[in-house]
């Protein structure tokens, strides 16, 4: 086991944290990776059988690899990804500090054809016809599998105002909004705010909105300091790791700055242009405060997000009553959709067809009996990339069982699925290196429940932040991003 | 072994055939009916041509003849052509396909030479002619070249396996049980033997346990548990076991492994290290 080598290879990463060039090199497919790439089983079993996958992120193109590694040669995989190479999500905040080139978080496909041979086609879906399991693309082709995953991650919705994305990026997803909001903040004066509004839940990354605003409050103290973060959350608490952010906030040693977090906040209506806020929240009393226009110098509206118009309109989704937008329900076994066959049959009506990553709706709870504290993590599976990951690796061994004809997996109940994000709360600096927290879960099939529950004493976070955790969360960003991508 | 059997076949629908127009194959019997419709006479035979399969004979009859009649192929290895009389002033011409290509057939009598192109076109071909699959697995026959949209296959079951025509260009075979046996794909000219083979032992991995569970560790351990933090593969099971009970049992409050392993039931991390120790050796 190679701990200390990579301590080594950390060492010099975590030094020179603006460029870190050897970890880099590691997070991208290369032939120094050739040694550690799994071979595809030769094995022609499932020949004539192709699975379509749309949307090459993070669940997307973890299933398309484990659907050839578990698969074997046989089975062809047809992945359909819009863009020529994917952003990372993860890790972005770091780009809009400036701590990352936002070419750093690009994963090209080039492993997944070359290697695991899966067909990756560059093309935008237009529509889904679910019960032939095939998807027609703008360019009038036509996909059709014997399985249909589709991983289409997440679109963004409006916010009431004049409310104008071009100019107030939500950068939610990585790519040229993530740049341009870097370069808000780098144009923005001393003295002048940053304000960033965060959805109601279940939104993508439960702890990012509360990351992006430590690490901005972290840049702002030493290239902005008379100018301060207000984080206006519609939810009525952090939604994870409460006790490591509400440090933070509040001026820990391990932060030095402060943020200024306001709950219950409901938007009244938003200007772009002008970069003003008018909203509603609740105090530490319970009493509700109004603000009129409050200024930004950045303003980062994270507007409320729900599965993409391809899904919807394919008839695969359920609005989620805590926030009203609408995910695509899934049996948690499988990934298989669980929209049923009518109101008074349950069957579900499109067998073959399967939803991963943040565009489903897994059903969870806490185990009965839950006696933790809640204000540690989220009641449930929550929109990740590290999940994301295993949903896609799910759903690979499912689709590859049925179609080998096991029957066992109708009897399958051991099913988990796990989490982990590492959070930067401070960015470090040539003399000192960052520090970091950590949120981790493991969820258990609860099968008379057909739900996902967090297991016994599950979600756990860090109980600090420490610069052990910010090396870590490098090695750990390098190791998910391969195994879904390498 | 093909082409062996397929000339054997195709000497005996020679023989069998001379007498009338072979009715299996419907492009040739629409040509060759137009011949027909307005009997040769040799003197006056309207420019014509013809097309054949390899090992099929094509027959039209010939009227108003005068004299002897001479037949020729301009290419014998492509199509041999004869005349067989019935009466002084008429008779039978057969025109049998040897080898894909083209040539021209020329009859002459007293009055004079008639000539027309003869077009052969290759027989169907079946791929593979072995073909070996699993119990409850399929495999695809392609078809090649088929004198007809509408091929045929049998048997389409036995006890060893199923068969199926999928396409115009496909049959599928399913296994059914260990054991041997054969189907014939025909198009209606062409019959193809095609031997298959049922195994037991799918010629698949089995789905081992542990599989998808052990995969939870590969965004930080790296897949199959390569790499990451630390490579956990191909140690021995009870020493995965260990280690992962003790981060389990661990309450240090900084360590995600710890957090992590305590997710798991006892007969979860089992399985995990008992897979893990198999797999990348
Ligand atoms: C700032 C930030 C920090 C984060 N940090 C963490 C973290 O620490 N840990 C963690 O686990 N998660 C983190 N996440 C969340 C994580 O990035 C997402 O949950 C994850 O990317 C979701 O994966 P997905 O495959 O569902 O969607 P995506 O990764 O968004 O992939 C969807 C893909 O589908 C493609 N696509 C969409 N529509 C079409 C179409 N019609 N045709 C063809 N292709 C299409 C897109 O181009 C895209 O490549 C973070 C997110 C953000 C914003
Ligand atoms: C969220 C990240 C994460 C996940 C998921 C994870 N591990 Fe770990 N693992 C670590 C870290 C970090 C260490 C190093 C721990 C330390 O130094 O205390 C580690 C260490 C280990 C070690 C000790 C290796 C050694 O040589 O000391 C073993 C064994 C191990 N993990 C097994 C597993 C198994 C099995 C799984 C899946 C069930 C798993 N890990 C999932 C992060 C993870």
């Amino acid at each position: 086991m190679h701990r200390r080598q990579f301590l080594g290879l950390m060492a010099v990463g975590a030094a020179s944290a603006a460029t870190m060039p050897a970890l880099l090199t590691l997070s991208r497919p290369g032939p120094a990776r050739a040694a550690s790439l799994i071979p595809v089983p030769a094995d022609a079993s499932l020949a004539g059988k192709r699975v379509v996958v749309v949307g090459g992120g993070m669940a997307g193109a973890a299933t398309a690899k484990y659907l050839r590694l578990w698969g074997g040669t046989g089975l062809a995989v047809t992945l359909i990804e819009q863009a020529p190479t994917y952003t990372s999500n993860i890790m972005s905040n770091m780009v809009i500090v400036g701590e990352r080139t936002i070419d750093s978080l690009a994963y090209r496909y080039d492993t997944l054809t070359g290697w695991y041979g899966v067909t990756v086609v560059q093309g935008t879906v237009a529509s889904v016809n679910p019960a032939a399991k095939s998807v027609t693309l703008a360019s009038g082709a036509v996909y059709t599998g014997d399985a249909l995953v589709l991983a289409p991650g997440l679109e963004f919705g409006s916010l009431p105002g004049a409310y104008d994305v071009a100019k107030t990026p939500h950068a939610w997803q990585a790519g040229a909004q993530t740049v341009q909001l870097a370069n808000q903040l780098t144009a923005m004066a001393d003295g002048t705010d940053v304000v960033i509004t965060l959805p109601k839940a279940p939104y993508r990354c439960p702890p990012g909105p509360y990351e992006r605003a430590c690490v901005i409050a972290d840049w702002l103290k030493v290239n902005r300091p008379s100018s301060h973060v207000y984080l206006l959350d519609a939810n009525p608490s952090i939604q994870a790791e409460a006790a490591n952010f509400a440090s933070a906030f509040a001026g820990s040693s391990a932060s030095g700055y402060t943020v200024t977090y306001r709950h219950d906040v409901v938007i009244g209506s938003l200007d772009s242009a002008a970069r003003t806020v008018t909203y509603t929240y609740k105090d530490d009393t319970g009493t509700v405060q109004s603000v009129t226009a409050q200024p930004a110098g950045v303003l980062n509206p994270i507007p409320p997000m729900q599965a993409p118009p391809i899904l919807r309109n394919a008839g695969l989704c359920a609005a989620n009553p805590a926030n009203g937008m609408a995910y695509a329900p899934v049996a948690p076994l499988t990934f298989e959709s669980a929209i049923a066959v009518s109101a008074t049959d349950p069957t579900p009506r499109f067998p073959g067809v399967h939803v991963v990553g943040d565009a489903s709706a897994v059903p969870a709870e806490w185990y009965p009996g839950y006696t933790g504290s809640a204000s540690v993590g989220i009641p449930g599976v929550p929109k990740a990339g590290h999940i994301g990951n295993q949903e896609g690796k799910t759903a690979a061994s499912a689709i590859v069982r049925r179609l080998r004809g096991d029957t066992t997996l109708a009897a399958e109940t051991d099913l988990v699925l796990n989490s982990a994000c590492y959070t930067p709360i401070t960015r470090g600096n040539a003399t000192s290196p960052g520090t970091a927290t950590w949120l981790s879960a493991v969820y258990e099939y609860d099968a008379p429940a057909k739900k996902m529950y967090a297991a016994q004493g599950q979600p756990r976070a860090a109980s600090s932040a420490t610069t052990r955790n910010f090396s870590d969360m490098l090695v750990w960003f390098n190791t998910v991003m391969g195994d879904t991508f390498a | 072994m093909f082409l062996t059997r397929h000339r054997r076949a195709s000497q005996a629908r020679t023989r069998s055939s001379l007498l009338r127009v072979s009715p299996m194959s419907a492009a040739v019997l629409v040509l060759v009916g137009a011949v027909l419709a307005a009997p040769v006479v040799a003197a006056s035979l309207s420019t014509t041509s013809m097309t054949v399969s390899v090992g099929e004979t094509a027959t039209r009859s010939v009227t108003s003849v005068s004299g002897t009649v001479t037949v020729a192929s301009s290419n014998a290895e492509v199509a041999s052509a004869s005349y067989r009389a019935s009466s002084r002033t008429g008779g039978t011409l057969a025109v049998t396909g040897v080898a894909p290509g083209s040539t021209t057939v020329s009859l002459r009598d007293r009055n004079g030479t008639k000539s027309f192109a003869v077009r052969v076109a290759a027989p169907m071909t079946v791929t593979p002619t072995e073909l070996t699959v699993g119990v409850g697995a399929s495999a695809s026959l392609t078809v090649a070249n088929a004198a007809s949209e509408s091929i045929t296959v049998s048997p389409t079951s036995t006890t060893v396996f199923a068969a199926r025509v999928a396409s115009s260009t496909t049959v599928t075979v399913t296994g059914v049980g260990v054991g041997a046996g054969s189907i014939v794909v025909s198009d209606g000219q062409t019959k193809v033997t095609v031997a298959i083979t049922v195994t037991a032992a799918a010629v698949q991995p089995p789905i081992v346990k542990g599989q998808l569970l052990a995969s939870n560790c590969y965004q930080c351990h790296g897949t199959y548990g390569s790499g990451g933090f630390e490579s956990i593969d191909g140690a021995s099971a009870s020493e995965i076991y260990s280690q992962l009970k003790s981060y389990a049992a661990s309450t240090s409050a900084n360590s995600i492994m710890a957090a992590h392993a305590a997710g798991y039931t006892d007969a979860q991390l089992q399985a995990i290290a008992n897979y893990l120790s198999t797999v990348n050796k």
